[in-house]
């Protein structure tokens, strides 16, 4: 059944390797990085979840690998995007308008406003496909009427000739992945594409998800603030924090036995697995960019930090085993409780 | 719906309905209505939490403003204590609704942007005529204080507050009257999880120390779980599924209850249960379907769901009730339709 490929004896050639990203925009103090040494690959269908509270860079990261980084205020000031052999921090925009959509497509949290509601649904598939199939209206028009019947909308002949406003949220969000998978791109960005959903509709949305990422074998980067949606749908995981990495790992064992405090804390606040206890939340805010505290970022808040260790040095990501890295100094020195199996 | 030998409930909602106005016609004449809520009968007990839970459109938050009285029902009783808060106008409601404040979802909508937070929290005692212009300052610090905000936050503005610090202000506003219930609408949907499960905390911190009785209005099953000691499904403007929250939980009665925590994606696997899908969107309260409003989506739906509606009957006696012909017509309790059957139609 599964069409995922099965796993070459040696780890394949990633699809996107992110390296060393780094994202400032300006503010009334200048220029000021709100994404710093982001660093992680996707491999060939995979799904990789970039999990993270508002404020810690996960958009911001996934919008720069499309290089849709509004520019002012925004700007990348170093790092390598590799995709498909070519740094696409580095291409011609007109290139670059060739990925986008083609290769690598991306899905937002809102189908209520991605869709332009002047135009039929069918129409924004049919566009999308001529402009990087360069097929005939009529190729468009079919290839439209097949997307939307691929993405489950009931009488796709009929539906692709309606208005996004006669669409549910649901169906309107199906009609964004049949506009993003159109012309087969090797890789989707999906940006909290469930957020806005009810939870039986973004059920229906994470089955369609996972059946055509499956079906299609394209790489997924998932961006989401729930954990129980990366649990359900992500191969591997990279938990940010205040622009940072702090943590990547396979999914199941991120949750089971994080290795870094804050992913632990986050564990802590999820109600679903604290039922009649209270809840331990992590103490304090957020730090705002521009005004990081020395060392690690996560020190003032974590329980388990030591002065003179954990509030001098800013921290790497340090590898754990093999698959695993945490940006923790008492890595292996502390036991940090996660879910049951 | 109150079990014997327990005290009378503080709060007790009956027949509850509320209709509006989708359309007109040229003339004005309505012409489509949306039946927001229908016969909706609840009871909350001093120092309980009950949780309503339901996905958009489910009429929950209706509920909500219906019994705090922001809108006025069609039909239905809502007796808070003494007061029959149904029948009372003018003067007489201003003085009963002290004992019931709301707290809402958007920390950022419901503050006003140019007061000072001292004037946001005491605002319903000045209206009140309940402090001095003297001790206004004290009583509001005193406020903050007890939400867990700092007194020289008093004289600062709203913008100057992360999402948390702001329902929190919010918090302290619901709690300036001493009311007896909160109503809580989605408080805590608007946070991220780390400030979501402080604010919990916070909220279950207050009810132990001021008794308060809590409707707790969410969409997020996990969140109602944790803090309810009971919980009401809603869909469709009725009343589903209601129960204690550990019966409605692990042994969900009704085809809907029991979708709707298969879908909810947990991040433990021995939590993860087997999906049940439904199909289609919810459906509209402007058009109800006949007979059992979840009949047009329902996995087990027969001719008699479509013709007749369910009443809510006891499920599990002593724990629970539920609105569903599945109930009835089997002979050996609930037919406990397993996951394997569910799912076979999916």
């Amino acid at each position: 059944m599964s069409a995922t490929p099965s796993t070459p004896t040696t780890a394949p050639a990633p699809l996107l390797s992110v390296q060393g990203l780094e994202v400032q925009f300006a503010t009334e103090h200048g220029m000021v990085p709100v994404v710093e040494d982001v660093s992680f690959d996707v491999a060939p269908g995979e799904v990789l979840g970039l999990v993270g509270e508002s404020g810690c860079g996960k958009s911001v990261t996934s919008l720069s690998i499309m290089r849709l980084i509004p520019d002012p205020p925004g700007r990348i000031t170093r790092g390598r995007v590799l995709f498909e052999g070519s740094d696409l921090l580095v291409l011609p925009e007109r290139q670059m308008c060739d990925i986008r959509g083609g290769r690598i497509a991306m899905v937002f949290q809102e189908p209520m406003t991605s869709l332009d509601p002047s135009f039929t649904v069918g129409e924004q598939i049919a566009s999308t496909y001529r402009r990087h199939r360069g097929v005939s209206k009529r190729a468009a028009w079919d290839r439209a009427v097949e997307m939307l019947s691929l993405v489950g909308i009931p009488d796709a002949r009929q539906r692709v000739a309606d208005y996004p406003h006669t669409f549910s949220g649901g169906m309107r969000q199906r009609v964004m992945i049949a506009i993003a998978l159109s012309c087969g791109p090797s890789l989707l960005i999906a940006d909290e594409p469930t957020t806005a959903l009810d939870v039986t509709v973004q059920a229906q949305v994470l089955d369609l998800l996972r059946d055509l990422q499956a079906r299609l074998g394209m790489a997924v980067v998932f961006v989401t603030h729930d954990l129980g949606v990366v649990s359900e749908m992500c191969d591997r995981v990279v938990v940010m924090y205040a622009g940072q990495v702090v943590e990547q790992s396979p999914t199941r064992p991120v949750f089971t036995e994080p290795h870094h405090p804050y992913t632990h804390g986050l564990i802590e606040c999820l109600p679903s697995e604290h039922v009649g206890e209270r809840l331990r939340p992590i103490p304090g805010g957020v730090p705002a960019p521009g005004a990081m505290p020395e060392g690690c970022r996560f020190h003032p808040r974590c329980s388990f930090a030591v002065a003179g260790r954990c509030d001098t040095a800013a921290v790497d990501l340090i590898g754990v085993a093999a698959d695993r890295a945490s940006r923790c100094v008492r890595v292996g020195e502390v036991a940090l409780r996660g879910v049951e199996a | 719906m109150t079990m014997p030998g327990v005290a009378p409930p503080l709060l007790e909602v009956a027949g509850l309905t509320k209709t509006f106005v989708a359309r007109r016609n040229l003339l004005g004449a309505p012409v489509r209505w949306v039946h927001a809520v229908r016969d909706l009968t609840l009871a909350i007990s001093p120092g309980e939490t009950l949780g309503l839970v339901g996905e958009s459109g489910s009429g929950k938050s209706t509920a909500g403003r219906l019994i705090a009285r922001l809108i006025a029902a069609d039909e239905g009783t809502i007796r808070l204590a003494d007061h029959q808060l149904h029948a009372l106008r003018g003067g007489a409601l201003r003085r009963a609704r002290r004992d019931i404040q709301v707290v809402f979802q958007d920390p950022f909508a419901s503050l006003d942007p140019s007061w000072v937070v001292g004037n946001v929290v005491t605002e319903g005692l000045r209206a009140h005529r309940l402090v001095s212009r003297r001790d206004r300052e004290a009583r509001a610090v005193e406020l903050l204080e007890l939400v867990g905000l700092r007194a020289d936050h008093v004289r600062r503005y709203p913008y100057e507050f992360s999402g948390g610090q702001r329902q929190r202000i919010a918090i302290a506003r619901a709690l300036a009257l001493e009311p007896k219930v909160l109503i809580c609408d989605e408080p805590v949907s608007a946070l991220d999880v780390s400030t979501q499960a402080a604010i919990l905390l916070t909220f279950e911190e207050l009810q132990d120390r001021l008794g308060l009785s809590y409707l707790f209005i969410s969409h997020d099953l996990s969140v109602v779980r944790l803090v309810s000691d009971r919980i009401a499904v809603m869909y469709l403007g009725r009343i589903v599924e209601e129960g204690l929250a550990a019966a409605v939980y692990d042994d969900p009665q009704h085809p809907y209850t029991q979708a709707l925590l298969s879908a909810l994606p947990q991040v433990s696997a021995s939590k993860m249960r087997q999906r049940i899908r439904l199909a289609g969107d919810l459906s509209s309260a402007t058009d109800p379907p006949d007979g059992c409003s979840f009949s047009s989506r329902c996995p087990h739906a027969f001719d008699r769901c479509r013709s007749e509606r369910p009443e809510l009957i006891a499920a599990r006696p002593g724990t629970g009730a539920a609105a569903c012909h599945l109930i009835t017509t089997s002979t050996v309790g609930i037919a406990d339709p397993t996951h394997e059957e569910l799912t076979s139609n999916g």
